[in-house]
Parts: C-alpha cells; structure tokens; sequence
C-alpha cells in the first residue's frame, strides 16, 4: 500500500544533509584509519632505528664493554627527548636502563614492568625460532600516547642475546581531512540549497549531482593529502635517519658501517622496507646519486652522505598505496557506469523512482548500510580471498591462484588425511540429521504432551524446558564437556553406577560424535517445542472436535489435523534449525574440539583451523566459499520443495 | 473439548505414563545445570565422581576468588555496555526497516529483503578475517565500539525479519483511518505501530541481547586485553587449554546465566506469539 503525498515533504532537505552528513563520515572514518597507519609507521620506524643502532652496540662487543653500550645509550636519549624509558636486559639483568637506580641491576621478578620485560624476550625467542613472524613486540597505548617496542639483539641469526625495549611517544599527525574539504562540502550544500529554491522539479536530480560532486571532490582532496602526508612521513623518516648516524658517529663510529649494511636485512626487512641499497661516503669519496635517491646528511664533520635507494616505502605504507589505488580504481570504474547509466536514460528513472519511494528508502537506509559496510563487503573481501594463496608469513605476497584452492579442496579423495573435505562433509550432514530429526521429534513429542488441556504443572514444566535454550550456549556446550570428563564428568559416574567401566569419550570418533550430539540436541529442542507450542495453541479447538465426531482416532486426528497445521509454522523453523546447525561452531569447537584428530570437526571448524590455526587464509577462505554454496542451494532446494517463504514477500 | 467423566483404566495409565516421562525428562534436562551450581559451591579444583548434587564441603570461595580478585565488574560491564547497545541499535534500525518492507511496495523490496535472509548463511569464518581487518583498520580493535558494531549487524537481519512478519500482522485499517484524520508517516510509525508492535519488539530485543551477551568467538579475536574481555571470554579462560579452573568458572557460569534466564522468563510469554506470529494462516 502506498502512502499517498498529503503535503510538501520536509524530509528532502534533511535527507540530503544526512546523506552529506554520511559521506562526510565516511570520509573521516576513512582519514583517521589512514591516519593512525601513518602514525604506526613512522613511530615504529624511529623507534626502530634507534633499537637496532643500541642492539647493534651490544651484538659487537657489547656484553664485554658495557660502558659503551651505556654511554651510546645515554646519547640517544639525549639526543631523542621521544625516547620515554629504554631498557636492555641480557641474561637476567640489566645493561642498561634509563632509570639510573635499576642501571646494572638484576631483574626484579616483582616488578610488573620488568617481568613483562622478561616475559617478552622468552616470546622473541620463540619468534625467533619459529621463524614464521618477524621477531618483534609492539604495543600501541593510545590512552598513553606512547608505542612500546621490543626487539632482539641477535647472536648469529636466529638466537637472542638479549632484549631491548623502548617506550616511544606517539607524534600527532596532521590530518588529510583538513578544512579545503569542509569547504567544498559547505560550498556545494548552500549551491544546492540556493539552487532547489529555483527549481522546484529539479530537486531529485540536483541533489544526485550534488552528492556526486561532493563525493569526487572530497576523494581528489583526500588523495593529494594523502601524497603529502607520504612525502611527510618519508621525510620523518630520513630525517630519524640522519639523527641515528650523527648520534652513532659521534659516539660509535665504527658501527656506522654495520648499521648501513643491516639496514635492509632480515629478519626486520619489512619494517624499514624496500632498500634496494644504502651506501656511506666517506671523506674523500664520491657515490653515484640518481635520479629519485634520498641522500641523507650526517652531520659528523659535514662529510658522511648516506644514499638511501628506494626511499623507506615500508610494507604498511605499500599496502596503504595498494589499497588507495584500488579504492581509485574502483571509483573510475563506478563514474565510468555512472556515466553509461545517464547516458542510457536509466539514471533519470532511477532518480524519479527514488523521489517517488524516498521515504521507504530513507526508512531501510540504517539497517541497509549497516549490512553493506559490515556485512556484504566483508563476505565480498572473504570471497576473493578464496582465490590467492596467502602465504603464512605475514610480509609475504598474496599471489592469485584462481580456483588452485577450490581444486585442492574438491580432489582429495583420501578420507583420512586431515581436514579431507569429503569426509567433514559426511560428518557434518550426518550431524545436522541427526539433530534436526532429533530436535523435531522431541520438540514436537513434548509440545503434544504439554499442549493437553488438564497436564498438571503444565506451566512449571514449560519454564523449565525452556532453560536449556535461555542459558548461553558457549556455556552449556563447557558443562556437557565437564560431564564428559573422563575421571570427573557426571556421566561416567553414572555409568560406573550402572556397573560399567568408565569411557573416554573423547578418544573415540563415535563417542565424541556422540557427546557432541548429545549436548546439541539438549540445547536445541526448546526452541522447536517452543514453535511447536505456538502452532498448536493456534489450531481451533472445532477442528478436533469435528473429527472425533467423525469418528477419528487419536492417531488419525493427528495426522489429518495437527500435521497439516503445524507445516507452515515447522518448515520455517526446519529449515533454519538445519542452517543453524550446519553452522554450530561452539559446541564442535569447545565439546569435542575436533577430538579424535579433527575427525569429529564439521566443515566451518575445519574452516576456522585452517584460518586460524594454520593460517593459510585462502584455502580456509575457499572452504568458506564451499560451505556458503552447500547452504545457499539447500535454502533454495528446500524453498522450492516446501514453499516455506510463500506469501512472504507479497 | 469434548469430557468424558469417566476414564477408562487405558487412558489414566497412559496418563500416568506421560507425566513420569516428562518429569525423567525434565530432570534429565535441568540436571546439568545443577551439577553446575555444585562445582560453583565446591572446593577450588575439586571435581569428584558422583552424580549428587551436593558437594562435599560447601563453600563460598570460588565466588570471592571470581569477584574481587579477578576484573569480574570490568567484565561485567563490558558485556553490559555492548548487550545494551547492541539491542537498542538494533531494535532501532530493525523497526524501521520491519515497517518500511511490511508495508511498502519499492523497488528493490524482494531484493533487500532476500539480502537479510542470504546473509544469514554467511559462514562466520568467512566474515571473521575481513571483519578483523577492518575492525585493525578502523583502529577499533581491543575496543567496545567495535564489539557492537558488528553485534548488530549479525543481529538485524533476523530482527528485520521477525518485525516485519509482526507488522504483516497488524491491520492497514488502522493506519489508513489515522492517515485520514490528517497523522503523518513518522506520527504513525511512533504513536500508533510501535506500541502495538510491543510483544515483537520484545522478543526482538530479547534475542539481540542474548546475541550480545552469549557471543563468545568474536569477542575472543577481537578483544586482546584481559580487562577488555567480555564475559563469554573471560569463563572460557577458565577451562581453556592452560587452566582447568571448573570452580571458577561455574561461579561465573551462574553469575552469567543469571539475568539471561531472568529476561527469558519474564518475556517467554511473548515468545511463543512472536515466533510464530504470521505463520499460522486462518
């Protein structure tokens, strides 16, 4: 039905301004995420630079000659007034530490701030070992304004010395999102404002262009703030450097060279980024200089000139880039559409449709953008993702595969190698059957037995039939577990008091099944007794009486009258209890957890290992996509067949 | 229905029959919530084998441990900030969008409305990692903001749905003598159908808090530090891979279950109504 047009809608004007209002958002949410990249970037590089200069002195000779390591220390700090408390511990005390009181002291395992300290090199150790991420801690504390940064100082390549810290202060970044951009937004909105008195009938496309416009300008404003908040940082960036080499020409001059060649190493490539080389000129020398290098000046003696080829792009701002560039490309491609669409005469229908529907739209907008932003897109993202190869390492490259994921996935038809789709596919659908079967029949088995007139304590039993369903599942699922236990759990105790040995349930892929199964369907049925309560109560009392007028018996009463009844009001609830189901994480997860040997897991715990325990995003992505599909051609199959969603959408 | 005065020997103990089922059942199902109760009022670590329901020596220090030497208030309010926000975005966003596609004809309608109910097929491990990119990138993780958006976003589509079934219920007459008497669209929608639509907004807010407050995976990938945990996080701590601490979290477990058993309680009545509301014809 719609609403006719009474009067003059004052929502035209509000619903331009929210709609500036939200792209305005938008653009700020955009700005600040930038933002606070950019900060992460430039601190941790300074910071950096510093850590690996001081690590540097303790890895050559360091632990023999203290002095130097403290003095070079005392320098820096000097010479940085960001540089808040810096710390080194080797072994279990302290070489150096900014508060002279601790200086060459043992660590104090009460001390919070030293036992974190300690607890942080036993992490970079492992790191270290591992060998699968770069071997560094940083925290932000944006609360505090500061960035604490732990690194190793490396024996060889892959063993700890010792550990630095440094506690750095964040620097407040100027804004891209300046006040050029609030301008053109003003501008545009009173141009509109101005121009809407003119032209009445114009409104609708006016505004259109308007919201366009605005959106245009305010991505070209952004982008060239975006480029000169690049070239700031870069410019930060050497600027740190050259404060590093004055501080370690003046107090270390021997470890300028190492400091130059470890640059560009690993197993910290990534945080200075892509050097290709950075070379020292002495007194005397020359070094070639192209095109596009950054040269950077120590100002020892005037005479050290450090040319740093490739600029200091690091791996975030890389990223940043490629992102910038794909969101650019995908607003040409939206102009040049946009474009099309005009020009095919579409844009002007759309445009009158919308005026004509506005207030409906304006009604669903929230929840739709809700759903765009945090739901469609990041499905879109999860999508794509099962179409690279995301290597484990975190610096490394997302290489496109195309369907290499999906073939892997669908041709492995060995049933025990872990994780076989095939398999956890059987599994998974033998226990949504399962449970679905179970939860009907006794869902539907308690509803009839409560739904009798005179049952006594009919209204005690419902409250407390329903309690499994009202208490957190990730709970429950933690209790049945506990109930399983082997030595402890209340179902053993029972079976001993049966006369039987005690079972571990989790050692055996039947009995974990059946654990898994057990506490599912305990958690489940209310809510089907539930529904099923409701349609009951909902069935004439005439229609029963009829048939036993009729001379039906109870059986045939119930086949012939509640059956039919119940459908529509079970099919809804059937098919979404099985796509609940298909999907239950939390008990799989935290009853059985998979056990015996993830034979137990269904596909999305499979999915979730693989994501998250493996971290090979792309397979899990693509066995994501696999089980979307799976669940997307029932919904549809089991619409056809029961036309549950009929008259839904009338 | 029909009295027979007289009941045959069959059918009292047929009768008979039903209710000693029923009672094993509902034992059978409120059983292990019991066993909790006697693990919260045990001893610390003891778990012993037996199936009564009284343990050994009762005691009170598992809730003392769990309360003040533990941030259970930080936890606490945690999920009482995200539960509350949560529901009321997302009854405020699902009520007007329920209104716009119950009653409305536009283009896109179908559409908009098969997208509520697509998404909700979305495997969670799908969204997760995006999710956590963009939660990185907004700079929101290890922040409640975070937390709640994305709360409510899992919950509107199904609140969409639900509403919108209610209002298909209520009749058009009403609106259409109030548009007559001269009312607007908003006056409608805030005077006239959301006081009628109470019963489903009820559930509807029952169940976006119960998403918020039971929700544990998300909560455990995007909350980083202990005092900016949620609840389902924090308990799951107890029993997780480094600790087997069942005292504690049974203490919690029933501190937890609590207020979301009492909400339920006190709205169940609706629920029946609201679940089933336009899917009965006639």
């Amino acid at each position: 039905m719609i609403m006719p047009e009474t009067r003059k809608n004052p929502a035209v004007p509000l619903a331009l301004l929210a709609s500036l209002l939200a792209v305005l958002a938008g653009f700020w949410v955009l700005d600040r995420a930038y933002g606070i990249d950019r900060q992460r970037d430039v601190t941790l590089v300074r910071a950096h630079l510093w850590l690996r200069s001081l690590a540097l002195a303790v890895e050559n000779g360091g632990l023999d000659a203290p002095d130097r390591v403290i003095a070079l220390a005392d320098a820096m700090r000097r010479a940085d007034p960001r540089i808040g408390t810096l710390r080194v511990m080797t072994g279990t005390s302290f070489l150096y530490h900014s508060d002279p009181a601790k200086l060459g002291r043992d660590v104090d395992p009460t001390d919070a701030a030293d036992k974190a300290l300690y607890d942080g090199g036993v992490e970079i150790r492992y790191l270290l070992k591992s060998a699968r991420r770069r071997p560094y801690l940083q925290n932000f504390d944006r609360a505090g304004g500061e960035m604490a940064l732990s690194e190793p100082a490396l024996q060889g390549s892959r063993r700890s010395m010792g550990t630095l810290h440094v506690d750095y202060d964040l620097e407040e970044r100027a804004h891209a999102m300046d006040w050029r951009i609030w301008l053109a937004f003003l501008a545009l909105f009173l141009s509109f404002a101005f121009l809407m008195r003119k032209r009445e009938q114009w409104r609708w496309p006016l505004a259109g262009v308007c919201l366009l416009l605005a959106m245009t300008v305010g991505s070209l404003l952004m982008l060239a703030g975006h480029r000169r908040d690049g070239e700031l940082a870069r410019a930060d960036k050497l600027e740190q450097l050259a404060r590093v080499g004055e501080t370690l020409a003046r107090e270390a001059p021997d470890l300028l060279p190492v400091l130059v060649a470890d640059l560009k190493g690993e197993p910290f490539g990534d945080l200075l980024g892509e050097w290709r080389s950075a070379q020292l000129q002495g007194p005397g020398e020359t070094v070639p200089v192209r095109a596009g290098f950054d040269t950077v000046r120590l100002g020892a003696g005037g005479t050290l000139v450090l040319a740093v080829d490739g600029a200091m792009r690091s791996g975030l701002e890389k990223q940043a880039a490629r992102q910038l560039q794909v969101v650019l490309t995908f607003f040409v491609i939206l102009a040049a559409l946009l474009l099309f669409f005009i020009m095919a005469g579409h844009a002007l229908r759309t445009v009158r449709a919308i005026g004509k529907y506005h207030y409906s739209y304006i009604m669903i907008f929230p929840a739709m953008i809700g759903l765009i932003m945090l739901v469609l897109l990041p499905f879109l993202y999860g999508l794509s993702m099962g179409f690279f190869r995301v290597p484990p390492s975190q610096s490394g490259k997302w290489v496109f595969v195309g369907l290499q994921n999906f073939i892997e996935i669908l041709s492995d038809f060995h049933p025990l190698t872990l994780g076989n789709f095939y398999f956890t596919l059987l599994v998974t659908v033998m226990w949504t059957v399962i449970n679905v079967f179970l939860h009907v029949c006794i869902g539907l088995m308690l509803a009839l037995i409560l739904n009798r007139g005179d049952f006594p304590l009919k209204r005690v039993y419902r409250v407390l039939l329903i309690l499994p369903w009202a208490m957190p599942n990730y709970i429950t699922a933690l209790i049945w577990k506990g109930m399983f236990h082997k030595q402890f759990g209340a179902i053993n105790a029972f079976i001993k008091l049966l006369g039987f040995e005690p079972v571990s349930f989790f050692n055996n892929f039947w009995t974990a099944f059946f654990a898994n199964v057990t506490t599912n369907t305990w958690l489940g049925f209310p809510f089907m007794m539930v529904i099923c309560l409701g349609a009951l109560q909902s069935i004439p009392a005439d229609l029963y009486e009829a048939a036993q007028i009729d001379g039906a018996s109870k059986w045939q009463q119930f086949r012939n009258v509640t059956m039919p009844l119940l459908k529509p009001a079970l099919f809804p609830a059937v098919i979404l209890g099985t796509i609940w189901t298909f999907n239950m994480f939390n008990i799989i997860y935290l009853v059985s957890n998979g056990e015996p040997n993830r034979s137990t897991d269904i596909l999305i715990t499979q999915a979730y290992r693989f994501a998250f325990e493996k971290f090979n995003w792309g397979y899990a992505a693509a066995y994501s996509i696999l089980i979307f599909l799976i669940l997307l051609a029932y919904g549809v199959f089991s619409n056809r067949v029961t036309r549950a969603t009929e008259g839904v959408f009338d | 229905m029909a009295v027979k005065n007289k009941r045959t020997l069959r059918e009292r103990v047929i009768e008979g029959l039903l209710q000693a089922f029923i009672l094993l059942f509902t034992i059978g199902t409120i059983y292990p919530v019991l066993w909790v109760f006697k693990i919260a009022f045990g001893a610390q670590k003891g778990l012993s084998i037996s199936l009564s329901l009284f343990p050994a020596n009762p005691t009170t220090e598992n809730f003392h441990y769990l309360l003040f030497e533990k941030p259970f208030f930080a936890w606490l309010m945690n999920s009482v900030i995200v539960s509350l926000a949560t529901t009321l975005i997302g009854i405020f966003l699902a009520a007007t969008a329920g209104y716009a596609f119950s009653r409305f004809r536009f283009p896109g309608r179908t559409a908009g409305l098969l997208s509520f109910l697509v998404t909700q097929m979305f495997p969670g491990t799908m969204m997760m990692i995006p999710l956590y990119l963009i939660v990185n990138w907004l700079g929101l993780l290890d922040n409640l903001t975070g937390l709640i958006l994305i709360y409510s976003t899992t919950a509107i589509p199904f609140c969409v749905w639900m509403l919108k079934g209610y209002f298909d219920t209520i009749p058009k007459d009403l609106e259409e003598s109030a548009t007559i008497d001269g009312a607007s669209r908003s006056v409608i929608f805030y005077r006239i159908i959301l006081p009628l639509a109470k019963p489903a907004l009820a559930v509807t807010a029952l169940f976006s808090f119960m998403t918020a407050w039971n929700e544990y995976i998300q909560a455990a990938t995007f909350m980083n530090r202990e005092l900016s945990y949620t609840l389902p996080v924090a308990l799951r701590n107890f029993v997780g891979q480094f600790a087997q601490d069942w005292g504690f979290f049974a203490a919690g477990a029933i501190l937890v279950s609590i207020p979301i058993v009492a909400l339920f309680f006190v709205l169940q009545k609706y629920l029946v109504s609201g679940l089933t509301a336009g899917s009965v014809k006639g």
